[in-house]
């Protein structure tokens, strides 16, 4: 399983570090944080590095047909970039010739594989979805084309709504694998609000099996955006490489990141546990220690040594540290999964799930108390969702 | 009414063409009659069939099939394509095809040697890989329809008589279920028709393949809670093949039991994947 990089705002030299570190496997560029000069140059010297990691470009297309989005530096990249599209406007003819300027865009560049565009799917039955298959057969028909390309992934960024429907997923599921493709490139727009790890459970189910079906079973190579802690189930069932930010906007998908906002408080220093499977604050991680209880949670990276020894408010936490630490965190993880086949894999994880579970409940036990959205809430749906997925895909 | 062919004597057909000598009976039906026959020389097998409007637009079909499809894992069209002649007052359809020496599975004694079946199971992929790369879904895959050849080591699909055609017009009368029962895959029973793909085929293909392996029916066997063939097809988790014969190859066994996945997107949805796969196991 691969760890990338969902690159934002702010990079400052955080990917570069985390190459360093054997942290990163490559980066998926936002062009919408990164004007062309800038996101060429980076590209560029990232393909120098040695080994050379993967290198895609997300061409978020989909931010185009938001009423009064929040573009950023899209409208920038001409090549390929259209403001104000609608759904009237992808005409075969437009397709083609919005395929072919965002493909061509990334052939410009040493990226290591093609992402095609795509809007955002409701359901994966409607008109949207229509669309979206139109634009991945085009995407399909040009790379055929194309002389000794890098292979090409085709993009899909559906509401997590659209779960909802295990008919629907299967439908969706029978048209894509038949695909010539290389890949998938699969984001979830979850509009939960704060950010968290929490997945309705039946939701999960099907997504899992998604990642089943093209990852293992059809043997896509699957990279799954914006997919923060939830890459070690997405990786248990079949997803090739996962990918998550520095930003909580950058680990999560949600539209309104995309649409004016009315502004927030900064968010709170973080720690990411792998034995809690869980981002908790460094507050909670500070009661934790009080309570004597600071190794069994501490995943053990080369960051997080400082708080062993004393509170770990009381130590230096910056941004790019905590963020290494994050990345460090879900390398850790997915070692601690990586196994032969599917089931055991799952088994591994239920494991893991059961003994955060029970981890949580020694820190109650212990007086230490958790905000909604970093405590064991979202271990039920995980292991719900584990379990239904078992019974969908029959392992 | 259209002509009967229960009782249909083929001497009109002799008649017609010079050179035709007529063989053993092989089947026939009230729509369909097939002999042995040779033809200058050669020899081959004669389709005969009621003219009626829906039977001949089946029968162009079925031609236009072996006519586009040169794998040899599905009969080649004979020296005639169709024709038709007058009996009375009808019409009857004749081709000539290909003859196939050997023996249909469904007349093999099973189990059958794990190496056999795999042998089969390559020879059929690509039968069906032919049909689809020309828009054809063949729907009637069943052991009748498979004859293993005198060497033993080939085999051949037969009959593409339902055949689907994927960019054609429909030959069935809609919610008409096409296919054999007990062959027949969820998505037969379940899908619009235009909806189908090779997937289908594959599932009848698991069908075969678990029958061969074990001479049980996956969906119609003594462990099974309910007598309804189509229910036990749609809904019910049928124990691998090692349940009957523990010998069998568990990597043989696991490709039988994706083949019988009820979700098509669970099956093989690339002819290579499916090969590769047969071609790993040991025996």
């Amino acid at each position: 399983m691969k760890l990338y990089a969902q690159h934002g705002y702010g990079k400052s030299d955080k990917i570069d570090r985390a190459f360093e570190g054997g942290l990163l496997d490559g980066v998926i560029f936002g062009p919408n944080n990164e004007k062309p000069e800038s996101l060429r140059d980076c590209v560029e010297r990232f393909s120098n590095l040695s080994p050379k990691p993967d290198l895609l470009i997300d061409p978020q297309l989909y931010v185009s047909l938001l009423s009064n989005p929040k573009e950023g530096s899209l409208p920038l990249y001409e090549d390929f970039y259209a403001s104000n599209l609608s759904i009237r406007d992808f005409t075969p003819r437009r397709i083609e010739e919005i395929v072919r300027n965002v493909l061509n865009f990334q052939l410009s560049l040493p990226v290591t594989r093609l992402v095609s565009p795509t809007i955002l799917l409701e359901s994966f039955t409607n008109r949207s979805a229509q669309i979206a298959h139109f634009v991945a057969q085009a995407a399909m028909d040009y790379h055929a084309g194309l002389s000794s390309p890098p292979p090409l992934l085709l993009s899909y960024v559906f509401n997590e709504t659209a779960l909802s429907s295990h008919d629907q997923v299967t439908e969706f599921l029978d048209t894509v694998s038949l695909y010539e493709a290389d890949g998938f490139y699969l984001v979830v727009a979850r509009p939960v609000g704060r950010y968290q790890q929490a997945f309705p459970w039946e939701r999960m189910a099907d997504w899992l099996l998604i990642l089943y079906s093209l990852g293992t079973r059809n043997r896509y190579e699957v990279v799954c955006g914006y997919t923060d802690f939830l890459s070690v189930p997405a990786y248990a069932a079949g997803a090739s490489a996962a990918a998550t930010g520095w930003f909580n906007s950058l680990r999560q998908f949600d539209m309104k990141r995309f649409q004016p906002s009315t502004g927030g408080s900064p968010p709170k220093d973080r720690y990411s546990s792998a034995s809690l499977l869980n981002s908790i604050f460094l507050q909670e991680l500070d009661n934790i220690f009080d309570a004597g209880m600071i190794t069994d949670v501490l995943t053990g990276t080369l960051y997080d040594r400082r708080f062993r020894n004393g509170s770990p408010t009381s130590h230096s936490w910056p941004p790019d540290v905590s963020t290494l630490q994050h990345w460090a965190t879900l390398r850790a993880l997915f070692e601690s999964v990586s196994a032969g086949d599917t089931r055991e894999r799952l088994e591994i994880l239920e494991q893991a799930i059961a003994k955060a579970e029970a981890l949580y409940g020694r820190l109650k036990r212990k007086g230490v108390q958790f905000d909604p959205t970093t405590g064991p809430a979202h271990l039920k749906d995980w292991s719900e969702g584990v379990r239904a997925f078992r019974s969908l895909a029959r392992l | 009414m259209a002509i009967d062919l229960t009782n249909f004597d083929p001497q009109p057909i002799v008649a017609a063409l010079n050179g035709l000598q007529i063989g053993q009976l092989l089947g026939r039906g009230g729509q369909k009659a097939v002999w042995h026959c040779t033809y200058q020389g050669h020899e081959y097998v004669l389709k005969v069939m009621v003219g009626d409007p829906d039977a001949t637009e089946r029968a162009k079909r079925e031609v236009e099939i072996y006519r586009r499809c040169t794998s040899e894992y599905l009969p080649q069209l004979g020296p005639l394509s169709l024709n038709s002649i007058s009996v009375g007052t009808d019409v009857v359809l004749y081709y000539l095809e290909e003859r196939i020496g050997g023996v249909p599975l469904s007349q093999v004694t099973k189990p059958i040697a794990a190496a056999s079946v795999i042998a089969m199971a390559l020879c059929i992929t690509n039968a069906i890989e032919e049909l689809w790369k020309n828009g054809f879904v063949h729907r009637d895959i069943k052991p009748a329809n498979i004859m293993q050849q005198t060497n033993g080591r080939d085999y051949v699909l037969l009959d593409a008589g339902l055949a689907l055609d994927s960019a054609g017009p429909s030959l069935t009368q809609t919610g008409g279920i096409v296919g054999t029962t007990g062959y027949r895959s969820p998505d037969q029973l379940q899908m619009n028709k235009r909806d189908l793909d090779f997937r289908s085929d594959f599932f009848a293909l698991g069908i075969c393949m678990y029958e061969c392996l074990t001479g049980q029916h996956p969906f119609w066997n003594q462990d099974l809670p309910r007598g309804d063939i189509h229910f036990n097809t749609v809904q019910h988790a049928t124990p691998p093949p090692q349940r009957w014969n523990a010998t069998i190859p568990a990597d043989l066994s696991a490709v039988i039991m994706r083949l019988l996945e009820k979700d098509r997107h669970l099956r093989y949805s690339r002819f290579d994947h499916l090969r590769d796969d047969l071609g790993r196991i040991v025996i």
